[in-house]
């Protein structure tokens, strides 16, 4: 069963200088379902729309983005509720609790002026209460660490005084404390080293099999995405333009973006020269007509100029938003 | 110990450092202007008609320069100057002669420091907690109310703001006295008649004051907090359902106050100069009058007098607050 949800989903940026108004289509129309207990990996260029999806799925919409259209649909105990007609009120009782998220660069995430014990009593006590500060803070708490391998001393510090890793380590922790049903992690790695990364991966990983819930990834390193998630989407200015189980997605993509984007990664004892996709990405608030791909797609057809390819499933779990895949099965 | 001779020492050092160089080119700039003080009370004398004979002129000089211990070259001036700082005396005024400097400022102090101790707080509270609020709920109708209000008034020169409020409830509606500490006549006490004259005297330079005050602050506070609403923390709090009354006080306002409290500590400083402008305008008998008076009249005592506690209020609060800070950022550390 699916966990979320969207339909038609699109935000845009709505810049209004003097008599211009410009809009950024940073989401243009998203279709696609998350299922429960899986890990959901979304790659794509900088300034695709990766975080700017993130944000939308977990209602932090905020000037100047605003959301446009579509729907947005949270499983919650088996029936599909739409999240925009929920009261704010009751949509914060929703966070954390049933999603959370870890924002990107999130070594800031940390109010810098309390102890990181009391950053985890705001969290805490914004959903649930204390009645007893031992047996229902305390105890959950040290826990909770100790079960992600977290030091307790953690908690007496500021965050200036704890590494970038482990302040990563951290805010993911304060972000799971709760057990959400979906955690949204927006470039959780971006900004550390190698093995501070491996750490944090590692983290997600026992976190989802511990609580079985879905995590939203996003990151642009195509390496964290094979070793962690289980489907990938690829996003290209503002779209979906492909979808599917991870192992598929690196033996077989379809996509001519996606194609270029596997072959660039580095192989083992491979010494060739790995091409760049040529061009550059598009403006999201001028995109091209048609696909938004086509200035820079080798395949370009006629058709591609003109309509906006639609994502549609090629093989079993594996979407596509390309004419040079659809139409091989038309015809 | 360490913390004593890596932060303390340092920092000390660093005052008295200030202090001496303050007080040392508050020595040297008044014996700069052309305006000579012995040279003034002999003019003061010859305009009213007497008549001197140069012979007596001289001695009168010669006597006046040792009275007001201009005798000797400007490092004997300058030495003799420290050996009586050191002993808080900082010599008798020129113009009101006998009377000694510290007598005159310490009748001035109190008129002075009430007033400003007391609108410096309100103005630094009530301008950052609402431009505070007002930055973080900056699309609710009450902010930009209370924004558009505070763009008119800062931008008024303090001066015309002043004489506004002078006209308006001194003149054209006489509620409030136009002029002075407390009514003519009216005896210096502890009692209740005393405390009100003082208080209604001193409502039109408060108001001025506190008006103008609270409209920097608040600017400031929301230009700041602007900034501390797009950090990530502010966001992650959001992302997490923390109630935003905790997120505006918590959150936002806490951190956004941490440069706010240097610019408090300077402004406390400050008191000892004096308010200038707004007692020249209510003629209010405090520091801002004496000094005034004083850069008139070539009074190099008095001037050195007020400049020096001036020097060493700002140097103080600096120090004060550098040892503080920590206590309200923990990045910042005593090392």
């Amino acid at each position: 069963m699916d966990i979320l949800k969207t339909e038609n989903l699109k935000s845009y940026y709505i810049l209004e200088m003097g008599e211009t108004k410009k809009e950024v289509k940073a989401v243009n129309d998203v279709t696609i379902n998350i299922h429960e207990d899986e890990i959901y990996g979304i790659a794509g260029e900088s300034g695709c729309g990766k975080s700017t999806f993130l944000k939308t799925i977990c209602k932090l919409v905020e000037p100047p983005l605003r959301m446009i259209g579509g729907t947005i649909y949270y499983q919650i105990d088996g029936k599909y509720v739409e999240i925009t007609e929920i009261k704010e009120e009751d949509f914060r009782k929703l966070r954390w609790k049933y999603i959370s998220y870890i924002p990107q660069g999130s070594m800031n995430a940390l109010n810098p002026i309390i102890r990181i014990r009391e950053s985890f009593k705001d969290f805490f006590t914004a959903h649930q209460k204390i009645e007893n500060e031992e047996r229902d803070f305390e105890e959950p708490l040290k826990k909770h660490l100790s079960a992600l391998g977290l030091p307790v001393r953690v908690l007496k510090s500021y965050p200036h005084q704890l590494s970038g890793g482990m302040r990563q380590r951290t805010t993911i922790a304060l972000a799971t404390i709760l057990k959400p049903r979906i955690i949204v992690a927006d470039e959780p790695t971006t900004a550390l080293d190698v093995v501070a990364q491996r750490a944090v991966i590692q983290l997600l990983k026992d976190i989802q099999k511990l609580q079985k819930n879905t995590i939203i990834l996003v990151t642009h390193d195509m390496a964290v995405h094979a070793n962690i998630t289980d489907r990938i989407g690829i996003m290209y200015a503002g779209m979906f333009v492909e979808e599917a189980r991870t192992d598929d997605i690196f033996e077989n993509p379809l996509h001519p973006y996606t194609k270029f984007l596997i072959a660039s990664l580095p192989k083992m004892g491979d010494k060739t020269y790995k091409p760049s996709v040529p061009g550059v990405p598009p403006s999201l608030s001028n995109l091209p007509p048609g696909c938004p791909f086509h200035p820079r797609c080798p395949y370009v057809m006629d058709i591609c100029k003109k309509e906006i390819p639609q994502l549609v499933e090629l093989n079993t779990e594996h979407k596509s938003a390309c004419f040079l895949n659809s139409k091989e099965r038309v015809e | 110990m360490l913390f004593f001779k890596r932060y303390l020492l340092p920092r000390i050092v660093q005052f008295l450092v200030v202090v001496f160089v303050g007080i040392t080119i508050v020595f040297i700039v008044p014996r700069l202007t052309p305006v000579d003080p012995v040279q003034q009370v002999i003019n003061r004398i010859t305009a009213q008609g007497a008549f001197l004979d140069p012979a007596a002129v001289d001695s009168m000089r010669k006597s006046l320069t040792e009275l007001y211990g201009l005798e000797g070259s400007m490092l004997q001036q300058y030495f003799a100057f420290w050996g009586r700082l050191f002993r808080g005396d900082f010599g008798p005024s020129l113009f009101q002669f006998p009377i000694p400097v510290t007598q005159l400022i310490m009748t001035s102090l109190p008129w002075t420091a009430g007033l400003l101790i007391s609108t410096t707080l309100i103005s630094w509270i009530v301008g950052n907690l609402l431009g505070g609020l007002a930055g973080y709920f900056k699309d609710r109708r009450w902010a930009k109310v209370l924004d558009n209000i505070s763009m008119v008034i800062r931008p008024i020169p303090y001066y015309i703001f002043a004489l506004l409020l002078l006209i308006l409830f001194a003149y054209l509606f006489p509620i409030f006295p136009s002029a002075g500490g407390y009514s003519v006549g009216r005896r210096i006490g502890f009692n209740w008649a005393f405390i009100s004259d003082v208080l209604k005297h001193s409502f039109l330079p408060a108001t001025s004051l506190v008006v103008l005050g609270i409209a920097a602050n608040f600017m400031t506070m929301k230009l700041i907090v602007s900034n501390i609403v797009a950090e990530d923390y502010v966001m992650y709090a959001k992302a997490g359902g923390l109630k935003e009354s905790k997120i505006a006080f918590k959150y936002v306002l806490k951190n956004g106050l941490l440069p706010q409290i240097t610019g408090l500590a300077l402004s406390l400083g400050q008191i000892f100069g004096g308010a200038l402008i707004t007692e020249i305008v209510f003629s209010y008998p405090g520091i801002g009058t004496l000094v005034y008076g004083a850069i008139n009249s070539g009074d190099y005592n008095l001037i050195m007098g007020v400049t020096s506690l001036s020097v060493i209020g700002i140097a103080g609060a600096t120090l004060i607050i550098d040892l503080l800070y920590p206590l309200f950022d923990p990045r910042i550390r005593h090392r």
